[in-house]
């Protein structure tokens, strides 16, 4: 047996695990990548590359346990498992989408109690053309840490090939832990929940995409009151967002030192209020909360959804909305590490809800670093959806490939949001961001009556 | 103070080729995202004992016009 040290979750791991009632054998939690090498690789050499991962990543190593009814988290020195090779010649492009669906629903083994929580399979297809398939379990891994353990297996690619040595090991998490312990027994974490309280002093609008007139307003659930879910069946609706809109909208951020993500934000929130019959709306933004360089190599999750609430009125101008978000975003971002389990342990204590209940948003995300056209293996990793939800609707926007083009993913929960509304709000979205970049000083009313 | 800065910032980045300089804006030179930049606010005030209200920071990109605010404020 195995010597080993056991250490606490992470609150985002927590959060994670209450979000899905404590089962962490669901799909919901596999995240699966896609990826499509641009150049002819050597098969040996990128199993060789596979192989010697966990060795540089140790978070491919973490395995969870359960010790006195409570997971725990540890480093196996096992070996890592076999990576996987499939032969798929032949097969059409939607053959292997449905072949890497299938994949990206299967779950771990033991109920992910202390197996590896990773899998990589090689794939391949005609001639020398290979893929991967590449899925982590979010208890150790995020979006940004599976893109980190692609990017790494081109990295020992590369080294491999040139003779030149591996890329230095990353740390372990566990200064991390530490640092989030220690953030929690703070006046600073005091400070941050009291702000948060402040925030959530007046209950949320609800809204949604579908808008008023929709079953969600009608059934009595006004405020999007609702238990945290479980796993929804959901489903993903992909709509590109062309390379020359994209373009503009960066150098409209440039020009204004705004981040980009606030054009798509803007957008998001200006319809949901029009729609909803409100100026007051929450959007959750997704971040991966990883600003020091040991939280950006050390994986494990640590994303957090923020509510950011803004009111806007329909004459504020486009170029005022932006800045009215930018500072907000700037003040949720500065109380960002309160998480999911404290805003819900807020809105039932200040708003008389039942334990556990929050509030059901629109989630936003925006992911650039899914962008591996400028690594040293050069590739493009395609997210692939795992056939659940985890909210009504999350909107992650990605690039995809090296095009300039960004995919707005729509993932939603069947029987909920409705794919012609996502439509119609995927119109508008680009009519939105054209004209409003166009004339900034217009205000977001008269845009709207442009643009729906 | 600009010393200071610049080891707090070595937390969040990895030093360009040239090193950092006065100049180095946090955002179009590190690629540092809005939240890096908070979160490295946050440290800032941690070390300095200071409180820094967010709309201090319109107009602060770079590494100079982070401490000439600082050393005003100090």
């Amino acid at each position: 047996m195995e010597e080993r040290t056991c250490y606490p979750l992470m609150r985002a791991q927590k959060g994670l695990a209450l979000l899905f009632g404590f089962y962490p054998d669901k799909q919901i939690l596999n995240i699966c990548v896609r990826v499509r090498f641009a150049e002819t690789v050597d098969e040996d050499r990128l199993a060789e590359s596979i192989r010697l991962l966990p060795s540089i990543l140790p978070y491919c190593r973490i395995r969870i346990c359960l010790k006195d009814g409570q997971f725990e988290q540890y480093v196996s020195d096992d070996a890592p498992e076999a990576m996987e090779i499939y032969d798929a010649p032949g097969r059409t492009e939607e053959e292997m989408q449905a072949l890497y669906s299938d994949w990206a629903h299967e779950l771990f083994p033991n109920d992910c109690m202390d197996v590896q929580l990773y899998r990589a399979r090689l794939v391949r297809r005609e001639d020398n053309c290979r893929e991967l398939f590449f899925l982590g379990h979010h208890f150790i891994m995020d979006a940004y840490a599976v893109i980190g353990a692609i990017e790494h297996i081109g990295k020992i690619y590369k080294a491999l090939e040139d003779g030149a040595p591996l890329p230095k090991e990353a740390p372990l998490p566990w200064e991390m832990v530490e640092q989030e312990a220690q953030y929690y027994a703070s006046p600073r974490y005091e400070a941050d929940v009291a702000w948060w309280k402040e925030f959530y002093r007046e209950e949320p609008h609800f809204t949604s995409l579908n808008g008023l007139g929709s079953p969600e307003f009608i059934d009595g659930h006004s405020y999007g009151r609702g238990q945290n879910f479980t796993q929804l069946k959901g489903i993903a609706i992909d709509r590109v967002i062309p390379a020359s809109l994209v373009d503009r909208v960066n150098a409209a951020a440039r020009d204004s030192r705004l981040a980009v993500q606030l054009y798509y934000l803007l957008a998001l929130r200006t319809y949901l209020g029009k729609v909803s019959g409100t100026d007051d709306v929450i959007v959750d933004t997704v971040i991966a909360r990883r600003s020091t360089l040991t939280q950006k190599r050390s994986g494990l999750s640590r994303a957090n959804t923020l509510p950011l609430r803004s009111v806007i009125a329909p004459d504020t101008p486009f170029r005022d909305a932006l800045l009215i978000l930018d500072g907000i975003q700037k003040e949720i971002y500065r109380h960002a590490d309160v998480l999911l389990e404290d805003f819900t342990g807020i809105i039932n204590a200040q708003h008389k809800t039942p334990p556990g209940c929050t509030y059901h948003t629109t989630w936003l995300t925006y992911q650039p670093y899914f962008d591996l056209s400028k690594s040293d293996l050069k590739f493009q990793a395609n997210s692939i959806h795992n056939g659940a939800a985890a909210t009504p609707l999350y909107v992650y926007i990605t690039p995809q490939d090296a095009s300039g083009e960004l995919i707005a993913t729509y993932n939603i929960a069947l029987n909920y949001i409705r794919p012609e509304s996502v439509d119609r709000f995927h119109a508008f979205l680009l009519r939105f961001l054209e004209n409003g970049i166009l004339t900034p000083e217009e205000s977001i009313g008269s845009l709207l009556g442009k643009c729906l | 103070m600009y010393e200071s800065l610049c080891e707090i910032l070595r937390n969040y980045v990895e030093e360009p080729e040239g090193g950092l300089s006065p100049d180095t804006s946090f955002t179009e030179d590190l690629h540092m995202t809005s939240l890096d930049v908070m979160t490295m606010i946050g440290d800032v005030e941690d070390r300095f004992h200071i409180t820094i209200a967010t709309e201090d920071l319109n107009g602060i990109y770079t590494l100079r016009e982070l401490t000439e605010y600082l050393e005003g404020k100090i």
